[in-house]
């Protein structure tokens, strides 16, 4: 029997996806430890920065001063999304975000897992079979799942933190911004485990053909 | 599916084992065998020419279809 020669580009992202995975479990480790002490110990001096998926509406006039020009443009920063310092954040307020991110990190995680089951697959010359598609499938559920998850935590962070918070210069906007690449993403994944389904059949149709 | 292969009624009829028609006609017994046994989803013109010139016999007394 012929022996199956592996493409370069195969090899990479295997290597690329089994060095990264490893790492990612290290850092999913050590990270769910730190966030799992919130739960068992009152962190007083926690200082926890959260971003803001909401616009911020400020007007701050300013100057740009580029080398190409020769005068200094006057400029206005009209809006803009941030992040938030909670200077010695409450515990209470630690354990809603620890929540958050081990829900995420578990998340990140499982896909990680399922794509290097699928790499692995595609390394040992595994293309189209059943369990490929699956995989591919699951990815794309979980990606649709992050979405929702993105689009809950985005309003959570508005009604929860960016209509309760006050400064002088800037003001949140009710533009809450989800991210729907994560949906573009789940969506190119499930078209892409029905053309691997379509291989599945082609393969088979193949082998048989006497 | 509509189409029946008659192989092993074509192989009874000439007195000749699946094991010979495949050294005769240099088609592995794996694939003889889902050929024989229903499996098969297409065949060559090729593997159905060496059939019936070893078997010497016609396409249609290999397959037949039955709506």
């Amino acid at each position: 029997m012929e022996k199956f020669k592996k493409p370069l580009s195969i090899k990479v992202i295997y290597w690329i996806t089994v060095v990264t995975f490893w790492m990612s479990v290290a850092v999913t480790i050590l990270a769910l430890s730190v966030v799992g002490a919130l739960f068992f110990f009152d962190l007083n001096d926690l200082q926890l920065h959260v971003g803001i998926p909401v616009s911020v509406n400020v007007i701050e006039k300013g100057t740009l001063d580029l080398n190409i020009l020769s005068n200094i443009t006057s400029v206005e920063l009209t809006g803009m999304t941030g992040r938030v310092h909670f200077i010695d954040t409450p515990p209470e307020v630690g354990r809603i975000y620890a929540l958050f991110i081990i829900l995420i990190v578990l998340l990140l995680l499982y896909i990680f897992l399922t794509f290097k089951r699928f790499i692995t697959n595609v390394y040992n010359g595994i293309y189209f079979d059943m369990k490929n598609i699956s995989l591919l499938k699951r990815i794309s559920y979980t990606l649709v799942v992050i979405w929702i998850f993105s689009v809950f935590y985005a309003y959570f962070q508005y009604y929860f933190l960016a209509i309760n918070m006050n400064f002088d210069t800037v003001k949140f906007t009710s533009d809450v911004q989800t991210s729907p690449e994560y949906l573009l993403v789940a969506l190119f994944i499930w078209v892409l485990s029905h053309i691997f389904m379509k291989g599945c059949e082609l393969l088979e149709e193949n082998q048989l053909t006497v | 599916m509509a189409i029946i292969v008659n192989l092993d009624v074509m192989l009874a009829r000439r007195k000749m084992s699946l094991t010979e028609l495949s050294n005769t006609v240099g088609i592995t017994m794996a694939n003889l065998s889902i050929l024989k046994v229903g499996k098969a989803k297409a065949i060559r013109f090729s593997t159905l020419e060496l059939i019936c010139d070893t078997l010497d016999c016609q396409p249609g007394d290999i397959l037949e279809f039955k709506p």
